[in-house]
């Protein structure tokens, strides 16, 4: 047994390093050659050592796990990880000491990039209760949509229809509570799987001008004259025609043409057909993405500038000057008002015009239009906000209550699920609880002195009361979730 | 006889190197030693030793450290939510560069605003007040749509004497204009560059550049 566990840890921590050396070196080398100073390199540095301590232990926990096949079955010590603050947490349940210790040997060179933490629940006995509970839901006709647990802090949430969620808060009131288990019931709408027509910028777009075929890169989506629209380069492209996805699908029609002798900006908007839905998300890798928080009109000089283009991928750069004028000898066009951006790493290459160009803070700023070596050039989103293009760079729709503690917005977007913190201040409302409204999702929001009462000082840490408090039992978490999604509270 | 064709050579000698000197003293221009980058000013002006630099390294002295980068970047949307693009912007208005102060290190960056010498840019200055401590202000002979129309116009001038001209561009600090030039016509452009530095009294940094592809 312990040759067996040496063999595969000697194998996962020889294939780690390999992974870390092709990782770094290419990292060290951008940033000796984009001379980033040595606190960002640092800053990133320890980022990179609690995320490589994640990936290690991750292929500990693939070693450790069993397979069905419907379902991955973790093992019984853990409870799950996560990084804050460039630590690595891993919470164990006590259960397998042994293998906790071999665990942290195998992590030992990370020293205190990595803590481990202990919890009552291992993700596996959550899975099973949220399991059970799903059932016992579905027995008495509730709908439920989805269940997740989160063994870091051992709470299952339950997603059910409008419908069924007074019901669900009274079946489970009524069901044996678990002391230390956290269980929160929120309404959803069904869940529906993502539609492979939606578009993420990054993506090819074809053109066809009589019998030529031009391939490009879609930059964004957004919307123009009131219509969901597209993006991408504006050479190669004919007014009025209609473009394609790889697959041969129409994406839509060509609605502004921007390219032409003297001009500034080379870019198209188009006209997006109904069958695709738009996002405001970004390939930045071959199976990864990202999603673009904002926008960016124009780039001051040495903005770092990313992109991803269907042939060269993934490349970033320097702005390096902010108003330039290109001239095409071939076809006698000089095009203004681009953006040059000095390449740092990565190539542009035949087929990534429209390529969405972005921030480090994944702000969307522009559409790429051409290249020469060690350089390309992209047309500023300034200049198509002009023209009348608003893109989608941040979730839509609006917040709703979801917890005690946050908040949540149903991107229609991406599909996504947004959680904030509540807005407003605590304040104290009688013996037993505190409250505070927030003014984003316009809920008044309740919660018990008792779990924030410091004895030392006689005081509610929360809203500052002093003086006598009511202590409740804290073993209804349904209770308490109805409670505050009244606006006033219903005392037992 | 013999003697007086030595002497009609010499002179001649002299000459030829006398027109040759004058000659260049009128382009006022500065080659690299590769021989891949220039800087053309107007008869007469005095080539700064920070464009020397360029020549020799192609590097630019005006790096911006985080911070100003940041600013810079607010200060760009800024400008575009009020004006709605720079067309709309003030045309004493050229953009902005940055600025390391003398006795100051890395950390002692600021914004450059650079703005028209002579023109009343109070308006500018009000909507930047709140970032006046992180911003200096410079000042440059033309205003932006004489600088751009300079940075377009050069590009039609050397087309037409046949010089393969790439690309256009205005300088980090909005005091001249760059260009970039195909390396089979960069030494017959210089004299062409020279004529219009002298028409336009701009100065220009000129070097070898690839042709720019469409993707």
């Amino acid at each position: 047994m312990v040759t067996k566990l040496f063999t595969r840890n000697t194998a996962i921590t020889l294939f780690v390093f390999v992974v870390l050396m092709s990782l770094f070196l290419p990292f060290s080398l951008a940033f000796a050659e984009t001379g980033m100073d040595l606190i960002e390199e640092l800053a990133i540095f320890q980022m990179r050592q609690a995320s490589d301590a994640s990936s290690l232990f991750s292929e500990t926990l693939y070693a450790d796990s069993a397979f069905n096949e419907r379902d991955v079955i973790r093992p019984d010590y853990y409870a799950g990880h996560y990084v804050k603050d460039n630590v690595l947490h891993i919470c164990f349940t006590g259960k397998s000491v042994e293998r906790k210790n071999e665990i942290a040997d195998l992590l030992e060179d990370y020293g205190d990039k990595v803590v481990f933490e202990e919890r009552t629940f291992s993700q596996s006995e959550l899975e099973r209760y949220a399991s059970e509970l799903v059932s016992e839901l579905e027995r008495s006709e509730c709908i439920v949509y989805a269940s997740s647990v989160d063994g870091t802090v051992s709470s299952i949430v339950l997603s059910v229809s409008e419908s069924s969620y007074d019901r669900a808060l009274d079946i489970l009131s009524r069901s044996a509570q678990v002391p230390g288990l956290n269980i929160e019931v929120e309404i959803s709408e069904p869940i529906q799987l993502m539609s492979n027509t939606d578009l993420i910028a990054g993506t090819e777009v074809i053109s066809r001008i009589s019998t030529n075929e031009f391939h490009l890169t879609l930059s964004a989506t957004g919307t123009y004259n009131g219509s969901n629209a597209f993006l991408t380069c504006g050479h190669d492209v004919k007014s009025s025609s209609t473009l394609y996805t790889s697959n041969n699908s129409v994406l839509g029609t060509a609605s502004y043409v921007r390219f032409s002798d003297g001009k500034s900006g080379d870019f198209t908007i188009g006209t997006l057909s109904n069958s695709f839905s738009p996002m405001h998300k970004t390939k930045t890798g071959s199976s990864s993405s990202a999603l673009w928080d904002g926008y960016m009109t124009t780039p001051a000089k040495n903005t770092i500038i990313r992109k991803y283009g269907v042939n060269g991928k993934y490349a970033y750069g320097k702005v390096t000057s902010t108003n330039n004028t290109v001239y095409y000898d071939d076809i006698g066009y000089s095009i203004s008002g681009l953006v040059k951006v000095s390449l740092s790493s990565g190539t542009v290459q035949s087929g990534d015009s429209g390529s969405p160009c972005w921030t480090s803070d994944m702000k969307f700023c522009g559409v790429l239009c051409s290249s020469v070596t060690g350089y390309f050039y992209f047309t500023p989103y300034g200049t198509i906000r002009n023209a009348g293009f608003s893109v989608y760079s941040q979730h839509d729709g609006t917040y709703t209550y979801h917890n005690t503690s946050k908040h949540k917005n149903n991107c229609s977007l991406c599909g996504g699920y947004v959680y904030e913190s509540h807005s407003g201040t605590w304040s104290d409302y009688n013996s037993t609880y505190h409250k505070k409204y927030c003014s984003i999702c316009n809920q008044t929001i309740y919660e018990m002195h008792g779990d924030y009462y410091d004895e030392s000082t006689g005081k509610c840490t929360k809203c500052g009361r002093t003086g006598s408090i009511t202590v409740e039992s804290l073993s209804i978490l349904p209770l308490q979730q109805k409670i505050s999604q009244a606006n006033t509270p219903c005392f037992k | 006889m013999k003697k007086l064709i030595c002497t009609l050579c010499f002179i001649l000698s002299v000459s030829m190197i006398l027109i040759a000197c004058s000659a260049g003293n009128a382009t006022n221009c500065y080659l690299s030693k590769d021989k891949t980058r220039a800087v053309i000013a107007p008869k007469g002006e005095v080539i700064g030793d920070e464009l020397i630099q360029w020549a020799e390294t192609g590097e630019d002295s005006s790096e911006g450290n985080e911070n100003a980068i940041n600013l810079a970047n607010t200060i760009n949307s800024l400008l575009y939510e009020t004006y709605g693009g720079r067309d709309s912007m003030p045309d004493y208005y050229l953009g902005n560069c940055y600025s390391v102060s003398e006795e100051g290190s890395n950390n002692d960056v600021k914004v450059g605003i650079v703005l028209t010498d002579g023109a009343d840019s109070t308006e500018i200055k009000d909507l930047l007040k709140a970032y006046e401590s992180d911003i200096v202000y410079k000042y440059v002979k033309y205003s932006y749509s004489e600088l751009t129309e300079m940075q377009n116009k050069i590009i039609d001038v050397l087309d037409d004497k046949g010089i393969k001209i790439y690309e256009s561009a205005l300088s980090g600090n909005y005091e001249h204009i760059c260009v970039g030039i195909d390396k089979e016509s960069f030494d017959d452009s210089l004299d062409a560059i020279a004529e219009f530095a002298n028409e336009y009294n701009i100065t220009v940094t000129a070097e070898i550049s690839g042709a720019v592809e469409l993707d």
